[in-house]
């Protein structure tokens, strides 16, 4: 009888075909599951980003990272006297002081005013757009709405023009407007350097007349100071003129934010106090390179401030997104600046998205919160009440 | 005799299970994949959405800020009527600069507005007016934002209609002569013999002036659908803007669409609520300003930087030279398109930008009552 047997090359044959059907299905097993990790790797970064822009884009909007009305604490709502933080209540700094309706005396904020509204003529710029700048007249009459310090002044001085060309004026006129220069000075301690450039119209003339002098380069005489400037001794900290190259007479938004930047600062940015980075000109240059060093890291301490998408209890193995928005006015323009960051779990590569923002402004962000605390909600409703806001008296 | 015989059929199975596992481990690996990444184009879809909403701001933003000035002139006639039958018609902006009035208006005599505060529109599809025509206070502009076929005034994209002749010993080699008009019209004009009156056959014999002047305002299929903002002009300065993406075309409800006649575009009310559901939208409170740019006195005296003893230099203001005077803006001014010499200044009245500017911009949480 023949017994049908395994010979020895058949068994050799079987388990050298066996161990290359395992190693190969262990071999494809393995890159199947890499590969699915790999993909799940990818669609956690991919939706990490995508949560990421999204909430970039929701605070582009809402300005919770400077400001949350859910909060117990609100940092950036103090004040010290009457200088405020970008979110400081006008009520608080700016307290509506009663008396008549559209005086020139008006100090106030008023709700019926609605400050620098476009329908109010008194918003309107002055200066002389038609005049040459060798006309006697190409500043204007400046000093007849700018005055701010009295009510009356003397012209005993030469008008700032060249010399061919020096006018003498004489007596003492009565100054016809102050509210303009009252509002703008009020503005500058209530809100802060950027607060200031936002709420004005773009085109606003950040100067008073000062009929004692000196000027801001300590020249007696002379006709116009730059705001910011008026409190530089009383504060150490509103340094602004001395930084733009012996500037002539006081700057516009351009001029003032063409080599440095009026940020605000995040509350939880480092660096320099609240109070003081929100009326600091940071010197970054006119384009990447050309800034100083030091004041583009201040500059990146009190604004870029990464905030996890993931605050509490987020281990630490967890993959993390962070997402930060600077808001700063350069070249008068307000930008908010996004980026977006997210490290991998696995490889611990980083990625960064970066983009800017065209969405709620300074003002728009006041009027979304309640002066008493809590999100303000604003409806057009025939008759409808609208809660006050931050900008309320 | 089969050659394969001999062979045992054990083996062949051995060898098709194998094969049939490695296609099935395949196939599984790339379906899970491709459902992965289904699955993560469904999500950023959300996000593409939300982008295109936004960049409706931006475009909501530069309606208001042009239509401030620009668009109420009516389409002139061919041939052109006596003054001031084709006189192109400018705005004063939402607040009329010259007195603060409700603009927008024009400069006729008596200044008369470009907007009337009769009851035009069907604002809730009941049969009677209950809204004003657009740019009234209290009436809506909705914009759906696709591609038209040819624009109104569309002209053609030739970029040198007057190149420069380099061909050697032509009496013209080098000179930039203007013979030909720049830019042309999309519909042809008959140039060099220009009419006004050419039948166009493709067009059902319009004439070409009436298809220049009124385009072809057919949507562009592929661009139908993706987005759209509306603005609603809530006071003189101040709109809510609501900003789109979807295939809405901007209506606000069914009952809109009624009103307007336009149910044929969505088919049923159901079919509308649904394509409303699957929309991105956002509000936005905005407010406009008359105010340009920056005024820069600084310009204005740093520019006279000159050497001494011109009579536009030495300026600091008291005499004597400054070497710092000199100001960047006069390298890169912004928005400036015109300019004296160098030693002379740019002021902000150089600068173009006469459409004002969008003061503030607020999110709103939610819709408000009328948009």
């Amino acid at each position: 009888m023949q017994h049908r047997a395994f010979t020895l090359i058949e068994l050799i044959i079987s388990v050298a075909l066996g161990a290359i059907i395992v190693v190969t299905a262990f071999a494809a097993f393995r890159a199947a599951s890499l590969t699915v990790a790999a993909a799940n790797r990818l669609a956690l970064e991919n939706a990490m980003l995508r949560v990421g822009v999204a909430a970039a884009h929701d605070e582009i909007d809402f300005w919770r990272e400077y400001d949350d009305p859910d909060a117990a604490t609100a940092p950036l709502r103090a004040a010290v006297g009457r200088y405020g933080l970008p979110f400081t209540p006008f009520a608080t700094v700016w307290p509506n002081g009663g008396g008549a309706f559209d005086t020139e005396d008006d100090q106030s904020w008023r709700s019926d005013e609605k400050a620098w509204d476009p329908s109010s003529s008194r918003t309107w710029y002055r200066g002389n757009l038609a005049e040459r700048s060798t006309s006697k007249m190409w500043l204007g009459r400046y000093a007849i709405f700018s005055t701010a310090e009295a009510n009356t002044f003397s012209f005993g001085f030469n008008a700032p023009v060249s010399p061919a060309q020096s006018v003498a004026y004489s007596g003492a006129p009565a100054a016809a407007h102050h509210w303009y220069p009252f509002q703008i000075q009020r503005l500058r301690d209530a809100l802060g350097f950027y607060g200031l450039c936002e709420y004005a119209p773009p085109n606003s003339i950040f100067a008073t007349f000062d009929p004692g002098g000196p000027d801001t380069m300590g020249r007696n005489g002379a006709v116009l100071n730059w705001y910011v400037k008026t409190q530089s001794g009383a504060n150490g900290f509103f340094r602004h003129e001395e930084r733009l190259n012996r500037a002539r007479v006081p700057p516009g938004k351009y001029r003032c934010t063409t080599k440095g930047v009026y940020a605000i600062p995040n509350p939880d940015g480092s660096g320099k106090p609240l109070n003081e980075a929100n009326r600091y000109a940071y010197m970054v240059g006119f384009d990447a390179g050309s800034g100083n060093a030091n004041e583009v890291g201040d500059f990146k301490k009190a604004t870029d401030v990464p905030e996890s998408l993931l605050r509490a209890g987020r281990p630490a193995h967890w993959p993390n997104a962070t997402v930060s928005v600077s808001r700063f006015i350069k070249d008068a323009r307000p930008i908010s600046m996004c980026k977006v960051r997210v490290v991998s779990p696995v490889t611990g590569n980083a990625m960064a998205l970066t983009f800017s923002g065209w969405g709620t402004s300074l003002r728009g962000a006041r009027q979304q919160r309640g002066r008493d605390g809590g999100w303000a909600r604003w409806d057009n409703a025939s008759g409808h009440v609208n809660t006050p806001t931050l900008d309320d008296p | 005799m089969n050659s394969t015989a001999g062979r045992r059929p054990g083996r062949r199975g051995t060898v098709l299970i194998i094969v049939s596992g490695i296609v099935a481990l395949l196939a599984a690996l790339s379906f899970s994949f491709l459902a992965r990444m289904r699955s993560d184009v469904e999500e950023t879809n959300g996000i593409v959405a939300e982008a295109q909403a936004r960049i409706m701001l931006l475009a909501a933003c530069d309606y208001i800020l042009e239509a401030s000035r620009l668009g109420y002139g009516t389409a002139p006639s061919s041939p052109a009527a006596a003054p001031p039958g084709d006189k192109h018609r400018e705005a004063y902006g939402w607040l009329d600069v010259r007195d603060g009035s409700t603009g927008p208006r024009g400069d006729d005599p008596g200044w008369p507005a470009f907007f009337s505060l009769s009851l035009v529109e069907d604002g809730d599809g009941d049969g009677d007016p209950d809204r004003r025509a657009w740019p009234a206070v209290k009436s809506v502009a909705r914009c759906p934002m696709h591609v038209l076929q040819r624009p109104p005034f569309a002209t053609r994209i030739t970029a040198v209609y007057n190149p420069i002749s380099t061909t050697a010993g032509a009496p013209d080699r080098g000179f930039p002569y203007l013979r030909n008009p720049d830019p042309q019209p999309q519909v042809t004009n008959g140039y060099p013999t220009v009419s006004d009156a050419i039948a166009i056959p493709s067009a059902g014999g319009a004439s070409n002036w009436s298809l220049y002047i009124h385009g072809d305002t057919q949507a562009r299929i592929e661009s139908v659908g993706r987005s759209w903002f509306r603005v609603y002009r809530d006071q003189d300065a101040t709109f809510v803007v609501t900003c789109g993406a979807g295939a809405s075309q901007g209506y606000k409800d069914w009952g809109e669409v009624v009103g307007a006649g336009e149910q044929g575009a969505f088919g049923t009310r159901q079919a509308f609520d649904q394509i409303v559901g699957a929309e991105v939208r956002l509000w936005y409170r905005v407010q406009w300003s008359a105010a340009t740019l920056t005024p820069e006195y600084d310009n204005i005296c740093a520019g006279l930087k000159t050497p001494n003893g011109s009579p536009y230099g030495n300026w600091d203001g008291f005499g004597s030279p400054d070497p710092n005077a000199r100001d960047t803006y006069m390298m890169s001014p912004p928005n400036a398109s015109s300019t004296w010499a160098l030693n002379r200044c740019r002021t902000q009245a150089w600068n173009k930008n006469l459409v004002g500017t969008i003061h503030w911009v607020q999110r709103l949480s939610g819709a408000p009552t009328h948009w």
